[in-house]
């Protein structure tokens, strides 16, 4: 577990951690792109969530494990992933996971959910991409207001 | 000084009575009600109740004006962000942090946290001083690149009536400098080649930890027959 499947050279790289309804999706949606995903989660019952095909067939990898937990980063191969996205629901311990996979393991693209608006904007001048639904919402619901 | 400590825990609060007594200037945030409670009853009122990393509550401890932010609570990501607000938000210069899991010490001193300190290897080092009378204490890590530290050897005094060596005559590893010599009477002195080395002093030194064991087996077992 946690070596990074050879098949397809080219490939992205991608370690969720987070697989709550969003990471999940997130996860099946980017293994369309072509992605292989490893997923940590704490909670083995969030993976009932992953889709069936995607597990058999390897692209999406589920770890137990915690994204601000550096051993558990390792388990996941962060050291040679591509992508680090933080979905968990605690804004403190995504933006301490994102920093890690950003500073530490040199992870080239970084997304964290960060729900607080000073904490995200704060982040965002730091180099992250940090996001949150009510963001995307609103910026979703003034676009099409403005249309 | 004004001071915003995050937590009321043992080590927040101690720190808050100290620097009180110092007469500085002290908030106190932490989650919890009842803790600051205890603490507005013993210091007057200092405790703001809500969480540090949210930035309204950080204003409301007046971080916009302090000279430190020093984070103690039991979850790193806390003391992390806390502190990376008070820098970026609030323009605090300086910050301090108390560090839970070892494993995020270079995160932290890569953010700009200008100290951490980590609880369980300083307790770990205070047991280690306990449980060996001939050991080596680690004073302070010097850098983490190479992994040097201050340490200090004490030369027991089973061998009293030993005359001593001078430092030219022990061959100490490269990676080793002798910083410090304080004799058994109390007396710090930086060393020169003809420092004596003689039972009950403490030899405070700079080394790696590949060096350490070799220099303390260098500086004590010279002393046996």
């Amino acid at each position: 577990m946690g070596q990074w499947n050879q098949a397809r050279a080219g490939s992205k790289r991608t370690v969720i951690w987070g697989c709550d309804g969003v990471g999940a999706i997130v996860a099946a949606r980017l293994t369309k792109h072509g992605h292989y995903v490893h997923i940590l989660d704490s909670r083995a019952e969030a993976f009932q969530q992953l889709p069936a095909a995607a597990l058999e067939q390897g692209n999406i990898v589920p770890i137990l494990g915690d994204g601000d937990i550096q051993q558990d980063l390792l388990r996941a191969s962060i050291r040679d992933s591509d992508v680090f996205i933080a979905l968990d629901s605690d804004d403190s311990r995504n933006a301490l996971a994102a920093q890690v996979a950003k500073h530490v393991y040199q992870v080239p693209t970084v997304i964290c959910r960060i729900d607080d608006l000073t904490m995200q904007q704060m982040y965002s001048e730091l180099g992250i991409v940090a996001t949150s639904a009510t963001t995307l919402l609103t910026e979703n619901v003034v676009d099409v207001a403005n249309a | 000084m004004h001071v915003v400590i995050v937590g009321a825990d043992r080590i927040g609060s101690s720190l808050a009575r100290w620097l009180v007594s110092s007469g500085h200037e002290v908030a106190v945030v932490d989650k919890n009600q009842s803790k600051c409670s205890a603490l507005d009853d013993a210091l007057g009122s200092v405790s703001i109740t809500g969480d540090a990393t949210d930035a309204a509550v950080l204003a409301q401890a007046g971080a916009s004006r302090a000279d430190v932010l020093i984070a103690t609570t039991n979850r790193d990501e806390v003391n992390l962000v806390a502190c990376q607000l008070g820098r970026h938000r609030f323009g605090v210069s300086r910050s301090i942090s108390v560090l839970n899991s070892h494993e995020n010490a270079d995160l932290f001193g890569l953010l700009g946290v200008d100290v951490t300190v980590d609880v369980t290897e300083l307790l770990l080092g205070r047991i280690q001083e306990g449980l060996t009378s001939h050991g080596v204490v680690h004073l302070m890590p010097m850098s983490d690149r190479d992994r040097r530290s201050l340490v200090s050897i004490k030369i027991p005094t089973e061998r009293g009536n030993s005359p001593g060596r001078a430092l030219k005559d022990i061959a100490t590893p490269d990676e080793s400098i002798i910083s410090l010599v304080i004799s058994r009477d109390g007396n710090a002195a930086i060393p020169n080649e003809d420092t004596l080395i003689q039972p009950g002093d403490e030899v405070v030194a700079v080394t790696t930890a590949q060096a350490e064991a070799e220099l303390r087996d260098l500086l004590i077992n010279g002393f046996e027959e």
